[in-house]
């Protein structure tokens, strides 16, 4: 593996969240700035990369199932020549995946359930929010960032 | 005694996606279940194949910008090299043919020195793979192996695999 190969990038590339069948509610690209707005959704969704990303969380839970001596678990990653593809799925239909750089060691298992707890307590247990709709809370999105602030780069 | 054995299954995935060899090295993988099938088998490994194919198409801007730079193939370049459960670890070597080498092993090991290790074996085993595939005039190349030099090249998987 090698783990030095892009060092001077940054550690964390994206951050999506799909809730049900192909409804993205969130996506944060940490270069750009996060996305949560219907309208930038619906254009970000008619690009293929998005269909793609969800398209290889399912086969993932696909192949993960046939090995698998036990019932699967939530958490599962893979590494590419380019990239790292972390995700955590829950049995309610909830996906959220991190993309981030192959030099990078730390485990991120720990933090996207963090990020799972704080979707629970903040969207899921608001009794104003409508299933399907965007993340755009702002408690949310300031908890978020403060769970990923130690583990992005300063350049 | 048996030996406790680390790799669970081997698995050759060919260039369109079907199934080409598979063997299950441990036995008693699973005790109260049936014994895992072909069938599902010969799905995980197209499901494998779709996955492996597909995330050349989500690489992140910035890499696919560096990369883009030196004129690469990403078709032939990206492969999925390690995937990891909480369960086992799967550990994958992609030759320049589109071939796709699977190595299912157990996780309780450190996971960077054992995903070499596999690398390593798996490099040994495309060896015998071309002396059984390729150099056979009357073997064609997608096509699975005969009884006979099936049970041959099987045994010669799990000389190399066992520990």
């Amino acid at each position: 593996m090698l783990n030095t190969k892009y060092l001077d990038q940054d550690n964390l590339f994206e951050l999506i969240i799909f809730q049900g069948y192909k409804n993205l509610v969130f996506y944060w690209n940490f270069a750009k700035g996060i996305v949560n707005t219907k309208a930038e959704i619906q254009d970000l969704l008619k690009q293929n990369r998005i269909q793609n990303i969800y398209g290889v969380s399912e086969g993932l839970k696909g192949f993960s199932q046939a090995f698998s001596s036990e019932p699967i678990t939530n958490f599962r990653y893979f590494l590419t020549n380019y990239f790292k593809f972390t995700i955590y799925e829950m049995c309610s239909g909830v996906k959220i995946i991190l993309l981030s750089n192959i030099s990078d060691q730390t485990d991120y298992s720990e933090t996207l359930k963090e990020v799972y707890t704080n979707y629970l307590e903040i969207i899921k247990r608001n009794p104003f929010y409508v299933h399907g709709e965007p993340l755009d809370n702002p408690l949310f999105i300031e908890k978020i960032t403060d769970i990923f602030e130690p583990f992005q780069k300063k350049k | 005694m048996k030996k406790d054995r680390q790799n669970y299954y081997f698995v050759v995935v060919n260039k369109t996606g079907g199934l080409q060899f598979f063997s299950q090295l441990k036995e008693q993988y699973r005790e109260d279940q049936d014994k895992i099938t072909t069938n599902q088998v010969l799905q995980a490994s197209s499901i494998f194949y779709a996955i492996d194919h597909l995330t050349q198409t989500i690489i992140p801007d910035a890499i696919y910008k560096v990369e883009q730079d030196k004129d690469k193939d990403f078709e032939r370049d990206n492969t999925i090299d390690l995937l990891i459960t909480e369960n086992y670890m799967v550990s994958t070597l992609k030759t320049l043919t589109g071939l796709r080498f699977l190595v299912i092993s157990n996780k309780n090991l450190e996971v960077p020195k054992k995903h070499e290790d596999n690398i390593q074996k798996m490099r040994q085993i495309y060896r015998l793979y071309t002396d059984y595939f390729s150099k056979d005039p009357f073997q064609s190349d997608d096509q699975p192996l005969g009884e006979k030099k099936r049970a041959q090249f099987d045994r010669d998987v799990r000389e190399l695999l066992d520990f």
